[in-house]
């Protein structure tokens, strides 16, 4: 005996629907709510506003290193030229530069 | 209470909470505050509190999720579902049960997960030889015995999904809702942002849709 077309297709639908609703989600365990909160934590930090003060504290710290190290060449070299004698050639020159008079006579 | 509220088992003791040996005290008192509580602190930057209300409706999105999209995409469609509930959290007026607020956002997202693939026009499976043995059987079916057995096969489920897969993200959102899980079509409306006109006119189409995919597979 065949079924008649508006059955069949009634049943169909019946088992699918079913089937839908007999369903088993997957579990959802605590690594997964970790790794969940790790992504909001994430965004969470990229998102902060940041306030100014907040701004000029990374700032200053981010330029700590470069600004000592800068400091530290400039002291060592204004050391290193205080400590060379003026050279000759110079002197002379500067001594007859002195001794000349200014005026003709 | 409709589909998408959450499970009374779950309001004060939640499914899938590990206890951790190192703060259980802390667990315990974030156990005992209500939904809006949590809210409030979390949108106050705390954070960490998110975690208990993930644990709270871990099993309810993932129930939605599981209904849209399939098994092994639950957890990565659950996990923006709550990103997505985290970053609009201070827009949640309280006006509704979080838990309902919560299914809006998980369908929307099922939603966007399947105009995704859509637009990339992903290549739908065919269907096998045993699924289409499926389909006659069901068919051919008289008896109550013999229906209810059917539809606990696996067949049943890779039936389902070769045929929503053929129809279009609207219509498969609107058909999975309305038709599947037995929503009204104010409640789909709810859920998807649509109007009630748009979603009466969508179901009706859709289950066509499905009868011409089914009926052409004899």
């Amino acid at each position: 005996m065949s079924v008649p077309e508006d059955e069949t297709i009634r049943n169909l639908e019946h088992a699918l629907t079913k089937a839908h609703r007999e369903r088993q989600p997957p579990p959802l365990e605590q690594e997964w709510t970790d790794r969940v909160m790790w992504a909001i934590r994430r965004q969470e930090v990229r998102t902060r506003p940041v306030s100014t003060r907040v701004v000029l504290d990374r700032f200053i710290w981010q330029t700590a290193s470069a600004a000592a190290a800068l400091a530290l060449i400039l002291t060592l070299s204004l050391l290193v030229m205080s400590m060379i004698p003026p050279r000759g050639g110079i002197s002379l020159v500067a001594e007859e530069v002195e001794s000349g008079s200014l005026f003709l006579e | 209470m409709d589909k998408y509220g959450a499970p009374q088992l779950h309001n004060h003791s939640p499914a899938g909470a590990v206890s951790r040996e190192a703060r259980p005290e802390a667990m315990r008192e974030r156990s005992a505050l209500s939904d809006e509580e949590l809210i409030r602190l979390v949108v106050a930057r705390d954070v960490d509190l998110f975690e208990t209300l993930i644990q709270r409706h871990a099993n309810h999105v993932s129930r939605i999720v599981s209904g849209h999209v399939p098994s092994e995409q639950v957890p990565e469609v659950a996990h923006e579902v709550f990103v997505k509930a985290y970053t609009s959290l201070g827009t949640y007026a309280f006006e509704q049960p979080f838990p309902h607020w919560l299914a809006t956002i998980a369908v929307r997202t099922c939603y966007d997960y399947w105009r995704a693939r859509h637009k990339s026009e992903v290549p739908i499976s065919a269907l096998t030889t045993d699924h289409q043995n499926w389909i006659d059987r069901v068919r051919a079916s008289q008896s109550d015995e013999e229906f209810f057995e059917l539809h606990r096969q696996q067949e049943a489920a890779a039936v389902l999904h070769w045929a929503l897969a053929r129809l279009s993200p609207e219509n498969r959102m609107v058909l999975t809702l309305v038709h599947l899980d037995g929503h009204s079509v104010r409640e789909a409306a709810t859920l998807l942002g649509w109007s009630v006109v748009n979603v009466k006119v969508r179901a009706h189409r859709a289950r066509q849709a499905l009868r011409t995919i089914l009926l052409k597979e004899r």
